[in-house]
């Protein structure tokens, strides 16, 4: 909210209640909040939307319902986006607006939204007007002036306000790199715009200088990232691995509960195909992983060793698709790390590798010598065929190997 | 348009030439035959990568050279403006190789291919194959006349690695591929698959198009309206992995990237299947249903084709070809 009122759009005042703030802060909470003026509405401490479609927004009429309020909103924000800190806001009357702008993927340009309606449930994608914006500049101003002869925007000051804000929205959409800039609700007084509800995502990938254009992480908390939840200490290794070397690129690690297979393939394309393959079979992948080529020893080595260290798995499949651009004898050294670290015992789980690609022989050599139980086959065997080859070993091993 | 233009130009522009990769993919695509006539990194003006020159600018380079596609390999955080270089240069046909590029510059060099009537395909595109002609990036690895034979099917891909083990099952099933198309697995990309089918129609050679398709964004839905709009004149076979993550919270990323995007919308996959089977592709699961609903198309094409000329029933590949 400040990074927005320093852009020179109007929000509500507030009081912050930090995530670390004791537990017996109650008078101190009403002696701040009574000079905001009652009615007041409590929300979680992030800009990221949906949280009005979640329950998490409450306005407050009376000081015992605030209380109760920021104590529960407080636990849920926790629970929910890992991070219990509260706002408390001035409650701001008025018509309810919808503005936003985000970098879409389908258009792959930014797109300006608008609306004279807004507010929780509100669809901009069905209901909003909309323009495509220039990549990397300011729309021209008759752009602007269309998308509010779209949406009905005739009473002069009401219109130019919200030329106003989309002005100083798109900028700060250029110049941070965003992806998603939403305000949801823009509140209409009759006298100004105040943007109440404000949404934020940035681009991951963005240039650095566009982080000194950022609000601060809190501000921005991504709500994508806010449901993703904790890391297994698996996927954080390998995060861990992806942050010792970052001029290689990533390799993605992602765990899912209550698998019983290591699906080790990359690239995505491959993996997806035996993710699917073997959950038609009964089986349930336990992980999902992608690596690109030249992300190195290291990296594939975390992945492999956090895939082989799932509990519970029955088996495990290794492998890419024939893409060639990748040393595959890197590959077989990752492996054989992976199975000494993890302390995978192919002896009692079978690991069916698949090797094929530039130094496929040396890669075979390697495993041979270094892991015999280890199964391999090459690039004759499809996918598919590994999914089978993998099936039948684990079933045959729990039958005890007949 | 893709073959004319690795036909007949002088050889591929590499950008972003001298570095790890790029040295790497250049060694590889020489050595298959591919003509590399220029490289551009800036400040490395006068030096050379083995034969091939570089250059301070795409400017400089294309006026020594006729040069009409550009190879980038520039790293993340310079590639899109170095397509951006390459199209207001004239150059007609960008494949970018980096991935986790920044989306406003990507944004930018979209607009500029737009401007200036080129096509760019990527970011993290592993490449293009014309099968038999030439190739733009390393598709197939070292030696990709092992792994692939001339035919009348098209791959277009979301996922590189799958491009080419297709093509490669397609060679070892007996037939072969006109153009394989690897569009880049992130959640914006210069060329969608709908874009990237039209495309590989425009080749003389194809006459089936594979697609590999994945979870996230809204690709398929656009190809399915494509199809159903007859704007797709060949039969398309669809495959598209992570049916399984429909049942997957939305922000576990199966596939490239993650499947709610920044549109907010999300299309599981079994609807994706759904809405290209009601448009008329075919829609397979697996790798094997692939190679019998191939069958069914290209069987009684390849009958047609030797009962027109009986004389030339060959290896499978040749018979592949023969069919064209």
């Amino acid at each position: 909210m400040a990074w927005l009122s320093n852009l020179g759009v109007s929000v509500p005042s507030l009081i912050t209640i930090p995530a670390d703030a004791r537990s017996d802060l109650a008078t101190e909470v009403l002696d701040r909040a009574t000079k905001l003026g009652s009615p007041w509405v409590v929300k979680p401490d992030i800009a990221a939307g949906g949280k009005g479609n979640k329950g998490y927004v409450q306005v407050c009429p009376t000081a015992h319902g605030l209380l109760e309020a920021v104590r529960r909103i407080s636990e849920q924000a926790s629970e929910e986006f890992g991070s219990s800190g509260v706002v408390i806001e001035e409650y701001v009357e008025g018509a309810e607006w919808y503005i936003s702008i985000t970098m879409d993927e389908e258009t792959r340009a930014p797109v300006l939204r608008l609306s004279l309606e807004g507010g929780v449930g509100f669809d901009p994608e069905a209901a909003a007007s909309f323009c495509v914006l220039p990549a990397g500049g300011l729309p021209p101003d008759h752009r602007i002036h269309g998308v509010l002869d779209d949406a009905g925007f005739v009473d002069r000051q009401m219109r130019q306000a919200a030329f106003d804000i989309m002005v100083r929205l798109a900028s700060a959409f250029v110049v941070s790199e965003a992806t998603m800039l939403e305000l949801n609700p823009v509140k209409w007084t009759g006298q100004k715009a105040v943007a109440v509800g404000v949404a934020c995502e940035f681009d991951v990938d963005g240039r650095p200088v566009a982080s000194a254009y950022r609000p601060n992480a809190r501000e921005s908390h991504s709500a994508m990232s806010a449901l993703k939840g904790q890391p297994t200490e698996r996927e954080l290794a390998v995060a861990q691995a992806n942050a010792a070397e970052p001029n290689l690129p990533a390799v993605s690690f992602v765990e899912v509960p209550g698998g019983d297979v290591a699906l080790l393939v990359s690239g995505g394309g491959g993996s997806l195909l035996c993710f699917d393959y073997l959950t038609d079979k009964g089986f349930r992948p336990a992980c999902y992983m992608d690596s690109s080529p030249g992300a190195g020893v290291a990296k594939r080595t975390a992945a492999l060793t956090a895939g082989l260290s799932v509990p519970g798995i029955r088996g495990a499949l290794i492998g890419s698709v024939v893409v060639s651009l990748a040393d595959v004898s890197e590959s077989s050294a990752a492996l054989l790390k992976a199975i000494a670290v993890s302390g995978c015992d192919p002896e009692k789980i079978p690991v069916l590798a698949r090797i094929a690609g530039p130094n496929e022989d040396a890669a075979r050599r390697a495993l041979l010598q270094g892991a015999p139980a280890v199964h391999v086959v090459g690039r004759e065997s499809t996918l598919e065929d590994c999914c089978d080859l993998l099936i039948a070993l684990v079933l045959n091993q729990e039958r005890g190997g007949e | 348009m893709i073959r004319d233009l690795l036909d007949r130009s002088e050889g591929l522009l590499i950008q972003g030439a001298t570095g790890r990769q790029a040295r790497m993919e250049v060694e590889w695509m020489q050595a298959s035959g591919e003509k590399v006539a220029a490289g551009v990194t800036p400040g490395r003006r006068g030096e050379f990568m083995g034969s091939v020159p570089i250059y301070g600018s795409v400017r400089e380079a294309l006026i020594q050279h006729d040069c009409t596609v550009s190879m980038n390999y520039a790293p993340p955080a310079y590639a899109c403006d170095a397509a951006i270089e390459a199209f207001e240069a004239g150059i007609r046909l960008v494949v970018m190789s980096a991935e986790h590029v920044p989306l406003h510059r990507l944004a930018m060099a979209l607009q500029s291919a737009r401007n200036s009537g080129g096509i760019l395909i990527g970011p993290n595109s592993q490449g293009i194959v014309v099968t038999g002609v030439g190739r733009v990036g390393c598709p197939g690895g070292m030696d990709p006349w092992d792994r692939f034979a001339p035919g009348p099917v098209a791959v277009v891909s979301r996922s590189g690695g799958m491009t080419s083990e297709i093509a490669m099952l397609i060679r070892a099933w007996g037939w072969g591929t006109s153009v394989h198309l690897a569009l880049g697995g992130g959640p914006m990309v210069g060329t969608r698959l709908a874009e990237g089918v039209r495309l590989v129609e425009q080749d003389p050679a194809t006459q089936v198009t594979v697609v590999f398709g994945e979870p996230a964004g809204l690709q398929e839905l656009e190809l399915a309206e494509a199809i159903g709009a007859a704007e797709v004149k060949f039969p398309v076979i669809a495959l598209i992995g992570g049916r399984a993550a429909d049942t997957m919270p939305a922000h576990i990323p199966f596939g490239h990237a993650p499947r709610a995007g920044n549109s907010g919308t999300v299309a599981f996959v079994s609807q994706k299947l759904e809405a290209l089977r009601r448009a008329g592709a075919v829609v397979v699961n697996d790798t094997r249903q692939l190679r019998a609903e191939l069958a069914n198309l290209l069987v009684p094409r390849l009958e047609t084709s030797k009962t027109a000329r009986p004389s030339s029933s060959q290896s499978p590949s040749t018979s592949a070809t023969d069919c064209q």
